[in-house]
């Protein structure tokens, strides 16, 4: 099957990543699902991007490790903000700091670059967001597992803490654990890790990887360990598939779209699974998935218009340049006619080269005509030559006319070598000075026309 | 309670009122300026434009340099400028896609499609790259073909001729004045492309033919004058090209056409696939591949593009990453038409000798 690569190293260094960031990630993602800060990430990602933007408008490389720096400031500001905001008891959700966040970064950022006005890579600000999954570095891969390494192992040191903080944040307080601390850690780590990841991956990714797994581990077990095992398995198995039929595909998009296919199969099942009235659960995931394949492949095939029928609307919208197949079928003379007046010397040379082929007496005429209202001088001693050739009398003339009148050194030199060579003497003609300093050569020249002429 | 064909009335009124008002203090702001107005999309535009006016014209462009031409925010900035042009320059072919919004919110009925102050600098240019049948599976879509024109020097002869046209349709008093510094910019041109010497030699007229024919590197070997073979006195940029000429590089996108065209420089591949999405690994692995066999040590960018794939390139097959303007103005060293030539040859040229060193040395 000519679908996969012939070899599958292309997928090393982008999976080791998908394997760092599953593990560290969906882990993260029990916790955001926990705690109904859903969007936390991009949020936070976008924050990031807005320090990145900063260090950019006050002169710096966006992807400078200055500028990094900056990123990292940024996120803490935001680690801070979200973990203040958490329990205060107020009407305002969350989520809607969150959001509100989300969309103030990204205007920011956007107005920054506007008024940095600096030539180097205004629009590289956008792809710290996009982020290229295949092409990721060695020393990149080396940096996120690292990254991912350092936040996974904090929060397995403090995961008495961050859980209590988390799950039940009621009984924090009781047993000695500052909420507001470790919130903002929670918010911290969180922030350098997708800070890093997000410049590879962009945030499409991240936001798959925090939220589906863990959603999935969620439908099918209650326990942390179990839900983060489930998540991993999942994880691993869609980026490894992702990546496969993503050789010749963008590959972040691919990933994220078999993830949301697995957890329609895997929702639909939980579904079928915990469903009481089995039978009642059974026709509503069947109609369901017969309206889905309804509209994805049953409507197009009764509306669309066969593939012939588009193929010749794409002619008619042909582009109505002149078409060699008619060019064939013509005489061949109309066409070069047309040429020959043609203000673009270009298409006039090609012009006088196909009629020149050509020793017929109208053709000459022609030629003729052409040469007395030429203005290229290249193409004045052209003509000439040929007419010369056919023995018309406008070809020796044109050459003596361009050695009296012709601005063009080389084409005085060309003109005074034929014309020697025809007449099979010498004029004493200089072709580096100008017409009017050769008039005595001129003279013999003419004298010698003027024989040419009288015999 | 008032009827609500007298509300809109009055709003009307009002409106005009206002436009009235902003339209006498922007005069009254620039009653001092004297001359044409000119505003084009392009800062090479203006460069050409500001040749060509001389002190009778005041030229603005819209976007700039480092910009990606293709995608311009129509700022209300944008649309003021356009209020007071007396003539509107773009290059056309779908390049900039968003003068139509520009135009349409500047209400300025003279500089409109069709209209005497409206010019598009590519009329007459000869195109490259159009399309056999149109599909939508090409991506980055120009049905007239490659629009990035202005990187050929002969087409800017052209597209000056255009913008002369245009300006001598808004000030026709104006006419001849134009018309010499049209002649001068063609002479200009022709001695930066081929060198001072060439130029007398053969005249401007019949270099450019031969060069649009891609017949003059064949034509200068081929001929003699005063026992000198030709070739060794083209100078200019084709002069310090020829360095170059055949060698092989990988773009970004397809904006090097034009260039590649007229200097001999090998566009091998371009990194970009279609417009937007990211490369895919099996395309990474063809281009890595094609590097390698074919041995290409150039990597050039456009400075408006994310340089992290391109670098990634880079890194794995050795070759050098260029980050290069496309457009006047597009870094600080090029602030005029011809420094754009100037600088990217200039670049080029070193790259090819550093990589040359690069591998000649193990």
């Amino acid at each position: 099957m000519n679908l996969f690569p012939d070899s599958l190293a292309y997928m090393a260094a982008p999976m080791s990543v998908c394997v760092s960031i599953t593990a560290l990630l969906t882990y993260l993602g029990t916790h955001v699902l926990r705690r109904e800060v859903i969007f936390v990430d991009l949020a936070l990602a976008q924050i990031a991007a807005l320090g990145a933007t900063y260090a950019f408008y006050l002169g710096h490389d966006p992807m400078s490790n200055l500028a990094h720096v900056y990123s990292l400031g940024f996120t803490s500001i935001g680690a801070v903000l979200f973990s203040i905001t958490r329990h205060q008891k107020q009407n305002v959700p969350q989520e809607a700091i969150i959001g509100i966040s989300y969309a103030v970064a990204a205007g920011a950022a956007i107005l920054l670059v506007d008024l940095a006005r600096d030539p180097h890579g205004g629009e590289k600000i956008q792809y710290l967001l996009v982020g290229n999954l295949v092409w990721v570095s060695g020393r990149e891969v080396l940096k996120i597992t690292a990254v991912c390494a350092a936040v996974g192992l904090f929060h397995f040191l403090c995961r008495r803490q961050i859980n209590l903080v988390t799950f039940r944040p009621e009984d924090a307080e009781a047993e000695g654990v500052s909420i507001r601390l470790w919130d903002f850690l929670f918010y911290l780590s969180f922030g350098v890790a997708i800070t890093s990841i997000v410049r590879v991956t962009g945030v499409l990714l991240i936001f798959s990887y925090l939220i589906i797994p863990a959603t999935i581990g969620k439908l099918y077990a209650e326990r942390i360990r179990s839900r983060v095992l489930i998540g991993w398995a999942l994880g691993f198995g869609v980026s490894f598939l992702g990546l496969l039929l993503s050789y010749d595909r963008p590959s972040g998009p691919m990933i994220v779209s078999i993830f949301g296919l697995s957890l329609i199969v895997l929702g639909g099942a939980r579904f079928l699974i915990r469903s009481k009235e089995k039978k009642r659960a059974a026709a509503v995931v069947g109609g369901i998935s017969v309206a889905c394949l309804f509209l994805l492949f049953g409507l197009p095939a009764l509306t669309n218009p066969t593939p012939e029928g588009h193929g010749h609307k794409d002619h008619e919208q042909h582009h109505s340049e002149p078409d060699t197949d008619t060019e064939e079928v013509r005489p061949g003379v109309t066409e070069e006619f047309k040429n020959l007046d043609s203000a673009d010397s270009v298409l006039r040379e090609t012009a006088i080269d196909a009629l020149s082929k050509r020793s017929d007496a109208p053709a000459l005429a022609n030629l003729a005509a052409v040469l007395k209202k030429e203005t290229d001088d290249g193409l004045k001693l052209k003509l000439a030559l040929i007419l010369q050739q056919h023995g018309r009398a406008e070809g020796l003339k044109a050459l003596v006319s361009l050695l009296q009148e012709s601005e063009i050194p080389f084409v005085r030199m060309e003109a005074i070598h034929h014309l020697e060579e025809i007449a099979g003497e010498e004029f004493g003609y200089n072709t580096m000075q100008p017409p009017s300093d050769n008039a005595e050569a001129i003279k013999k020249m003419q004298r010698w026309l003027g024989k040419l002429k009288a015999d | 309670m008032i009827p609500a064909a007298t509300n809109k009335k009055d709003n009307k009124i009002m409106r005009r009122f206002i436009y009235s008002f902003l339209l006498l203090a922007s005069a009254g702001l620039h009653a001092e300026e004297a001359g044409i107005n000119v505003v084009t999309t392009l800062p090479d535009l203006k460069s050409i434009a500001e040749i060509i006016g001389g002190d009778k014209v005041k030229v603005k462009a819209l976007s700039l340099g480092y910009q990606d031409p293709h995608y311009v925010t129509p700022k209300p900035s944008l649309m003021a400028a356009v209020n007071k042009a007396d003539l509107f320059v773009e290059i056309g072919l779908d390049l900039e896609l968003w003068t139509e919004r520009v135009l349409d919110g500047a209400r300025n009925p003279k500089v409109r499609k069709g209209q005497r102050g409206h010019v598009y600098a590519s009329k007459g240019v000869a195109r490259l790259e159009i399309p056999q049948a149109i599909s939508r599976a090409a991506g980055d879509l120009h049905p007239q073909g490659n629009p990035h024109i202005w990187l050929d020097p002969l087409n800017a002869k052209v597209m000056a001729a255009n913008i002369a046209e245009g300006l001598k349709r808004v000030a026709p008093a104006q006419a001849s004045y134009f018309d010499d510094r049209l002649k001068a910019f063609e002479k200009a041109v022709d001695e930066r492309l081929f060198g001072k010497v060439l130029v007398t030699l053969l005249g401007g007229r019949i270099l450019t033919r031969l060069t649009r024919q891609g017949k003059l590197i064949e034509f200068l070997e081929a001929k003699e004058f005063r026992g000198e073979k030709l070739i060794g006195k083209l100078g200019g940029w084709l002069g310090e090209a020829r360095k170059f000429r055949g060698q092989k590089i990988i773009t970004f996108h397809q904006a090097w056409v034009y260039f590649a065209n007229r200097f001999g420089v090998v566009v091998a591949n371009t990194i970009e696939e279609k417009p937007g999405i990211p490369p895919s690994a099996k395309r990474r692995d063809l281009l890595i591949q094609q590097a390698r066999s074919e041995n290409i040590r150039v990597i050039a960018v456009g400075t408006y593009y994310d340089t992290s794939v391109p670098e990634a390139m880079a890194e794995a097959t050795g070759a050098k990453l260029l980050v290069l303007p496309i457009m006047t103005e597009g870094v600080k060293d090029v602030t005029d038409y011809f420094g754009l030539f100037d600088y990217l040859i200039g670049r080029l040229v070193q790259a090819f000798e550093e990589a040359k060193k690069e591998r000649g040395s193990p």
